[in-house]
């Protein structure tokens, strides 16, 4: 027998009152993203996720990952998609916008979008973009002068990080070792003749294996994120980086709605703050570099950044609608060129 | 007489409305867990089966269609088969490791005091107990070109240059044969348990030989735990990715890995769902031919 008096009563009630007090979206209806893990689920947890949630009266769910990893679970659940949101590369805006994944673009009611740069627009990527990144040549000074061109990543004697295929940046070192010998993005050839003929290949998939291989000393020189480089640098690890005189390649990335996904409203305001400047103040310092012109960054962490309008029309950017429907002949031909 | 019949059909009776209540607690008692195949395993295969014939498009993903084209290309291109051959290979190459490594564990398991056998078992266990992630990164650290033991060997004199521990398919074979010797031994452990002791006392008493004695005695007997273990590790092997796709270093292709590319990087999902059905009748053969070396006689 179970004895309860009316005080046991009232503390039961105040210590059910305290914990729903504590969780202010108890019972709010669930807005689940497609997000990146590690730093940047750290900034979201601490500098947006609360104040989405009580503007939007939701309950943010994240699952982590990347957008190859999310795309193909739109795709077999196209009708009830399992995220209202997602983190995605501009190639994988361009796939999804083809393949019809994606909510129309709505910009009236995302008016960060006027403030971002127009290579980071949506008429020029359909996407919602939050973030730029370069692909950097990165070099270990004490190996080798700083690289002049892409192509001496081939002098005799360098072990030289290659981007695995599968991964937005291997696209582009495979399309730039094409360019340099003759090739183009239509005749990639080149670039596999190339790649094999590099001295010391070292292939990398992935950005922690790549990074670890940098950490551990492994790699001389390689197409790289500049952020992450930037960082090892900070750490006062022997590497430094490069613009070629070909030039450097960026990557624009963002969020995109799935169609079908529900709760479009709340969607459209994650992507508007995303576009927005304290949005991306809160991720400046972790080096994510922002897509918003207004976004302010004192000199010392500007510089570390891909940051102002020249320093954005600089870069290029492959065109994915001439790449995307190529990569599953690309990663065949890959596989059966480096792998086995 | 007809007391008699009458008893008998009241005792049959009673043994079918026993039998059948048996079979009803059985189909009980199964139901559940068969839900969850039917569910979890048959309902997404058969999904999985129907895509592996449809035609893979590069702006709508695929088409539906009936063809054949994903394995007449998989059972033709010279790549793929290569591939195949390679991830038995490597399923063998593991299978062999853990063998070879795990057979005397097992014997001094078995033969060691309970607080010994406790501490050994707790040692073979040990690499279950880690994140796979994390215990292949430390095979990394361990085998890299600036790893423990490249820079032994430099700091040795014993070469200039790191020597290619990693990135390659030895490397793939040492990561899985860490994770799958477990199996392995718990195998044979479970047969060398019950390996009376006398038979042993027996032949040494009779003169065999060291050798003998294994080759005739020991090595019969253990085979069914050989078998077990040889079945567990070759499956594990042949279907693991991780391993392969860190361990690798983009080097080491198996049909894993390539099942995993085509399903997110190239989106290719009929070839990719064609690749699944290679790795299952792979599977299905491997096992068929298992049972076929392993049989157990009975009689």
């Amino acid at each position: 027998m179970i004895g309860l008096n009316r005080r046991d009563l009232l503390a039961g009630a105040g210590v059910l009152a305290a914990s729903m007090a504590v969780r202010p979206a108890f019972g709010a209806e669930k807005f689940v993203i497609g997000t990146f893990g590690g730093t940047y689920e750290k900034i979201l947890d601490a500098s947006v996720i609360p104040g989405f949630e009580s503007a939007n009266n939701v309950k943010v769910q994240k699952e982590l990952g990347w957008g190859s990893k999310f795309i193909p679970k739109i795709i077999a659940s196209r009708k009830n998609p399992p995220f209202n949101l997602v983190y995605i590369n501009e190639d994988e805006a361009i796939f999804g916008q083809n393949a019809g994944l994606w909510e129309d673009i709505d910009t009236s009611s995302t008016p960060n979008v006027n403030d971002i740069y127009n290579v980071c627009k949506p008429d020029v990527v359909p996407m919602y973009t939050g973030i730029i990144y370069e692909f950097t040549c990165a070099y270990n000074p004490e190996k080798m002068d700083a690289p002049k061109s892409w192509a001496d990543l081939w002098r005799p004697g360098l072990n030289v990080g290659v981007p695995h295929i599968s991964s937005t940046y291997g696209m582009i070192f495979l399309m730039i070792a094409a360019q340099l010998n003759g090739g183009s993005i239509e005749n990639l050839d080149p670039g596999f003749k190339a790649l094999k003929d590099l001295p010391n290949m070292k292939i990398y998939k992935g950005v922690t294996d790549g990074f670890g291989k940098f950490q551990r000393g492994e790699v001389d020189a390689a197409l790289f994120y500049r952020h992450r480089i930037q960082i090892l640098k900070d750490d006062g690890l022997g590497i430094d980086f490069t613009t070629p005189s070909e030039g450097t390649y960026g990557m624009r990335t963002g969020v995109q709605i799935p169609k079908n996904a529900g709760n479009v409203a709340a969607g459209l305001d994650w992507a508007n703050r995303m576009m927005g400047p304290e949005y991306q103040t809160a991720f400046a310092p972790k080096l994510y570099s922002p897509s918003n012109k207004n976004v302010s960054l004192d000199a010392g962490l500007a510089a570390k950044h891909v940051y102002g309008q020249d320093k954005v029309d600089s870069l290029r950017f492959a065109d994915w609608n001439i790449l995307n429907p190529k990569k599953s002949e690309l990663i065949e031909k890959w596989n059966k060129e480096f792998t086995g | 007489m007809t007391v008699v019949t009458s008893e008998m059909n009241v005792g049959e009776r009673l043994d079918q409305i026993a039998a059948s209540r048996r079979r009803k607690l059985r189909f009980l008692q199964l139901t559940p867990i068969a839900l969850l195949y039917f569910a979890g395993l048959i309902l997404p295969y058969l999904l999985l089966l129907r895509m592996s014939f449809n035609k893979y498009d590069a702006m709508l993903i695929f088409k539906e269609t009936f063809s054949w084209a994903n394995y007449s290309k998989l059972l033709t291109d010279e790549f793929y088969l290569k591939i195949v051959a390679e991830t038995i290979g490597l399923g063998l190459a593991v299978t062999l490791a853990t063998l070879i490594l795990g057979y005397p564990v097992a014997w001094v398991i078995v033969r060691s005091k309970p607080r010994t056998k406790s501490l050994i078992l707790a040692a073979v266990l040990s690499p279950l107990l880690i994140n796979l992630v994390v215990r292949t990164y430390g095979w990394i650290t361990i085998l890299g070109d600036n790893g423990l033991l490249n820079n032994w060997i430099m700091a040795w004199g014993i070469s200039d240059t790191p020597l290619p521990f990693s990135d390659n398919f030895w490397t793939v074979v040492m990561g899985l044969a860490h994770v799958t010797l477990p199996f392995m031994v718990l195998s044979l452990v479970s047969v060398m348990e019950s390996l009376p002791a006398n038979i042993i006392e027996a032949s040494e008493n009779l003169g065999a030989s060291t050798w003998r004695i294994f080759k005739d005695i020991i090595w019969p007997l253990t085979w069914p735990g050989v078998g077990a273990g040889s079945i567990l590790v070759f499956s594990f092997s042949i279907s693991a990715f991780v391993t392969p796709a860190l361990l690798g270093g983009g080097r080491v292709s198996t049909i894993s890995t390539l099942i995993y590319e085509q399903f997110t990087f190239s989106v290719n999902w009929p070839l990719g769902s064609a690749l699944v059905f290679l790795l299952l009748a792979m599977n299905m053969v491997v096992i068929l031919l298992h049972s076929q070396l392993f049989k157990q006689d009975h009689g």
